[in-house]
């Protein structure tokens, strides 16, 4: 069988570095490489041209003020172009937190003042009076496929989506996009955009999965995950497992703790409101 | 009149708390004085004949503090210093309340205080340091703390603002702690490190500070000891490491029970230090207590016996033997932090056996997501793990992720549990590695107490 190689264009890994979300990154190589899938990490720095047609998944997260003011004249001049036509033309992309709102038209920052995005992606966000920090639940539905969302969301902005893209959820608990619509992220073709860090993808496998899956789709038509077996590895967490439960993944099993987790601070904060 | 009632009532909580078990007492009589009398610690802490000490970093504070009171106790000095990490503005007064006379003296000759990093800007005014030693700036919980850079600036703007200029002792190998003694009228000391063998340029990723803060340029690195520390300098402008007056070189790594260094004084002075704990960030340690030491007067050739003996605070390399295992545990609440941890045990001969206890509660950070900047690939190799906490799922997680096999690692989240079966992992003679957070450190050295034989914390 041909090898199977999948190419992450890794937006700025020294600077758009906050909240762990390089654990995206290591997610992604990790559930390629239970496929037998070869993963190879093309960091994107500033000054680093994209190369053209050859990266199945982007992802870039949020940074620090201070870096994102100095990844912002390379983002826009340099890459912008590039990633808006990849965006368009259906290569996968997953955009956190600060990432999100540079794909969208524009952002606010702190002090108001609002600066350009590239507008890959429909969305525009504003500078909010109160951050959003905390453990968020979302019921995502991505492309009719319904499963719920965790993560971990630390944002002053407040994103509001246009008519052209859908949301990756429903908040159930949290802020979301913008603490006021009840809805979380943004899906515009292949491409994921959200506040949710954790990070967002080794808890939720089904987003890993679906963004490996449709970046090699995008350059190999017809490619599915279930068409390549998954290697021994995986099966085996049956039999020897991490925990007590026998069947579940090693994903599963830490999506539902940190679940019963946000669930249950849910309700005590809900006792402790009626008790007032 | 004030100060007197305030510091008895003070006095009588203290006591009160300890008798009761109530939070250890080592800070919540304070936060209840300052609010009855809020000039508290201005009042008592200006009395010291030879005035206040302030260290602050966001890594190795504790240690740092506790090897100067050794050192100044070594000298004969008399001091008051906050014990066990209690550097909040609660925790300092509480330790001023403690040690003053019933009429609200201070008979003491220094003040020594681990300060917060967060509340060092406005604490510094009350207490008007005589010296201020600053060790590092890394990322940690940006839930509390906010940015690096933001944190840095604020620091520089209250020394700025200080009247009577403390003495500033900087570690040269942090581009953000040196950049504090480039402007304004400070007498400074710099402390760094100078040994090529120990470069880790190109193994890590991870990087809190990698560019310019006079010109916003990339840095560019000669040697890179840990995290952004090294020997930086601008390819545009002609910000660098600063020259350095206390140096380590030739490190000597003798496992996990210590190293030996170099401590170059002058270019035809040098002292060989041993120390009996790891890790380059101990160097760093020692290097920032013998240079503020230095300046109280008190010479390195007289410490070398004392800080070969040395042990550090609590939960900072605390060894405890049970069953005749020798137990580690070692704090971990940042990426910076728990990766040269990580390294240091990723350069023992033998596979580890590990307990990682990885909480979510407000003083350990709310969000758990760091632990995937910590390279825990480091130490995929590993003999066994257990893994527990309130979030001990996740950090199951990210072991399997970091490349350990799954049947090497199991979850319990019950404290007692949990130590038992990574005790029962490791084989007579060996060692065990107890990673906890903040809150899971209490929790699981409760546990230790009842095997083993531990003061409770608050008398150190």
């Amino acid at each position: 069988m041909k090898k199977i190689i999948l190419n992450i264009g890794y937006l700025y890994p020294t600077l758009m570095n906050l909240y762990g979300d390089r654990g995206n990154v290591t997610a992604l190589s990790y559930r390629a490489s239970l496929r037998g899938i070869e993963t190879n990490v093309i960091p994107l720095r500033p000054g680093d041209k994209i190369p053209k047609k050859k990266i199945h998944v982007f992802f870039m997260g949020g940074g620090q003020d201070k870096e994102q003011t100095l990844i912002y004249k390379d983002f826009i001049n340099l890459k912008g172009q590039i990633l808006k036509d990849e965006i368009e033309s259906g290569t996968a992309f997953l955009a956190v937190c600060g990432g999100y709102q540079l794909l969208g038209h524009s952002y606010e920052v702190f002090n108001g003042e609002k600066i350009k995005g590239i507008g890959a992606l429909d969305v525009y966000t504003e500078a909010g009076k109160n951050r959003s920090i905390g453990n968020i639940l979302i019921d995502a539905d991505l492309y009719g496929k319904k499963f719920e969302v965790i993560g971990f969301e630390n944002h002053g902005g407040r994103t509001f989506l246009g008519k052209t893209v859908k949301p990756l959820g429903k908040v159930i608990i949290g802020g979301g996009n913008n603490a006021s619509d009840g809805t979380e992220g943004a899906v515009y073709k292949n491409t994921i955009a959200t506040y949710l860090h954790g990070p967002i993808l080794p808890k939720n496998p089904l987003l890993t999965d679906f963004l490996i899956e449709r970046g090699l789709s995008n350059y190999n038509k017809g490619f599915t995950l279930d068409s390549v077996k998954i290697l021994k590895n995986e099966k085996n967490t049956a039999k020897k497992p991490v925990v007590s439960s026998p069947v579940s993944s090693i994903e599963e099993i830490a999506f539902s703790s940190v679940r019963e987790i946000i669930i249950s601070e849910k309700n005590k904060k809900r006792e402790l409101f009626k008790r007032n | 009149m004030f100060i007197i009632i305030t510091v008895l009532i003070g006095k009588i909580l203290i006591f009160l708390s300890r008798k009761l078990h109530i939070g250890g007492g080592s800070t919540f009589p304070g936060r209840v004085a300052i609010k009855l009398y809020p000039q508290l610690i201005k009042r008592l802490s200006r009395q010291f004949s030879s005035g206040c000490v302030i260290v602050t970093a966001t890594n190795g504070k504790t240690t740092t503090t506790r090897m100067i009171a050794s050192g100044l106790k070594h000298a004969g000095k008399s001091l008051v210093y906050n014990i066990s990490g209690a550097n909040m503005r609660s925790g300092i007064a509480t330790s001023l309340i403690e040690s003053a006379t019933l009429l609200g003296r201070m008979n003491y000759d220094i003040g020594l205080f681990e300060v917060d990093e967060g509340v060092f800007p406005s604490l510094v005014k009350d207490l008007n340091p005589r010296i201020v030693l600053i060790g590092n700036f890394f990322r940690d919980q940006l839930d509390r703390y906010g940015e690096v850079a933001i944190l840095a600036s604020k620091i520089k703007n209250a020394l700025d603002t200080l009247k009577d200029k403390p003495h500033l002792i900087l570690n040269a190998d942090d581009p953000m702690v040196a950049h504090i003694g480039e402007h304004g009228d400070f007498q400074k000391t710099y402390f760094g490190i100078d040994d090529k063998k120990l470069d880790i340029k190109g193994q890590t990723t991870e990087s809190d500070i990698n560019y310019c803060v006079v010109c916003n340029s990339f840095l560019e690195y000669r040697v890179k000891y840990i995290g952004h520390l090294g020997d930086f300098y601008c390819p545009k402008c002609s910000f660098c490491r600063p020259s350095t007056d206390f140096t380590a070189k030739s490190i000597k790594n003798e496992g996990f029970d210590g190293q030996k260094f170099d401590l170059q004084i002058s270019k035809h002075k040098r002292i060989l230090f041993n120390l009996g704990i790891p890790g380059e960030h101990s160097v760093y340690n020692t290097l920032a207590a013998v240079s503020l030491l230095h300046k109280l007067d008190i010479h390195p050739e007289t410490l070398t016996g004392l800080f070969a003996e040395f042990r550090p605070p609590y939960g900072r390399y605390e060894k405890f033997i049970i069953d005749k295992k020798s137990v580690y545990m070692i704090l971990i609440k940042n990426p910076a932090g728990a990766n040269v941890i990580l390294r240091t045990i990723s350069r023992l001969k033998h596979k580890g056996s590990f307990l990682f206890m990885l909480n979510d509660l407000p003083a350990d950070g709310r969000d758990v997501s760091w632990i995937f900047d910590a390279h825990f690939e480091l130490i995929n190799n590993l003999k066994s793990a257990v893994a527990g906490g309130r979030r001990a799922e996740d950090m199951a997680l990210r072991l399997v992720y970091a490349g350990v096999k799954k049947n090497k690692i199991s979850i319990e989240h019950d404290y007692g549990k949990a130590l038992d079966k990574a005790i029962n992992s490791v084989n007579p003679g060996g060692k065990l590695f107890l990673l906890p957070t903040y809150t899971a450190m209490h929790s699981v050295r409760a546990e230790l107490a009842k095997r083993t034989s531990v003061s409770e914390f608050w008398k150190d």
